[in-house]
């Protein structure tokens, strides 16, 4: 009995260690999320200040024709920059805590890991919603404009 | 083994913890990653029409501009990627089912498994991504010089 519960802890501590190295090696691709979300939100900004500000002031249009400010437009540009400034950010915090349990093992930092991971997961679902709410929208105002001009 | 490297187990209490966490992650997760399918199945629909309109304009594929081609290459690829982002978000929702139902460290562990892969897949597209959005960046640019000269 009491060697069995011995090699019972002895498998769970080399599970422990496996997964401290896993997760040691999950550390270089939140970076990567992390670093490459906050570079997309900067090329976001550029493209935003670029095509809503300098474009129209040199007559130009956007690749669809539409005019370069247009609200649907400046607002999708925000938003996504907001998205991934907030991902950036919280990769990289999750990255931190991730290499802190690879490094000094505690629990703690474990359970801030998995927190933060959470956290990234729930700015995933305020951006499903609100494209759910988007969506709803178009439909919406696709079916109120056939109702006022029916095509038959 | 080393004493400063040995890992610690977590107690029954902080491992509950964490599994009521990770329900959280896997359940917002799973609604996200629905969501974007369906978004993202849409925008490819979307797309597939408005290149077949483009390709099929009187100009003719290839002698249509750079932009048009970088604009082609965006609505074909942004969608596919986020087609596979959320096939990765709905496997760590499932991976994460029966590390809730059973809480034990070898479920915790393939748990990890797949939140590694959804990090790497992630990864993977954002960085596509970014190379597409500095690649659209350039021919912004071209256009602009060309615009004020």
């Amino acid at each position: 009995m009491a060697d069995s519960s011995l090699n019972h802890d002895t498998s769970d501590a080399g599970t422990m260690e496996r997964l401290r190295e896993k997760i040691g090696r999950t550390v270089p691709w939140l970076r990567v999320v992390g670093i490459a979300s906050l570079a997309v939100a900067g090329l976001n900004l550029a493209t935003l200040v670029f095509n809503a500000w300098l474009l129209p002031r040199y007559g130009g249009r956007l690749e669809t024709g539409l005019p370069s400010w247009n609200f649907t437009y400046v607002l999708r540009g925000v938003l996504g920059m907001t998205v991934s400034i907030l991902w950036g950010v919280l990769c990289l915090l999750a990255a931190r805590k991730a290499r802190g349990y690879a490094q000094r093992s505690e629990t703690g930092d474990l359970i801030g890991f998995h927190q933060r991971i959470n956290n990234i997961a729930l700015v995933w679902r305020i951006l499903g919603i609100l494209t759910l709410v988007l969506l709803s929208l178009v439909v919406l105002v696709g079916l109120i404009s056939l109702l006022a001009n029916p095509p038959f | 083994m080393n004493e400063r490297n040995m890992t610690n187990l977590p107690t029954m209490l902080q491992q509950q913890e964490i599994g009521e966490t990770a329900s959280r992650t896997a359940k917002s997760l799973k609604f996200a990653g629905v969501v974007l399918f369906i978004f993202s199945f849409l925008s490819l629909v979307i797309g597939v029409f408005l290149v077949i309109r483009i390709i099929s304009s009187p100009l003719g594929f290839s002698r249509l501009s750079p932009l048009l081609h970088m604009y082609n290459l965006k609505l074909l690829s942004l969608p596919l990627l986020s087609l596979v982002l959320a096939a990765a978000m709905l496997m760590v929702a499932k991976a994460a089912r029966p590390y809730i139902k059973e809480i034990s460290l070898q479920n915790f562990s393939h748990y990890h498994t797949m939140v590694r892969i959804f990090f790497i897949v992630w990864g993977s597209v954002t960085a596509v991504e970014l190379m597409i959005g500095i690649a659209s960046a350039a021919f912004y640019l071209a256009r602009a010089i060309k615009i004020i000269s």
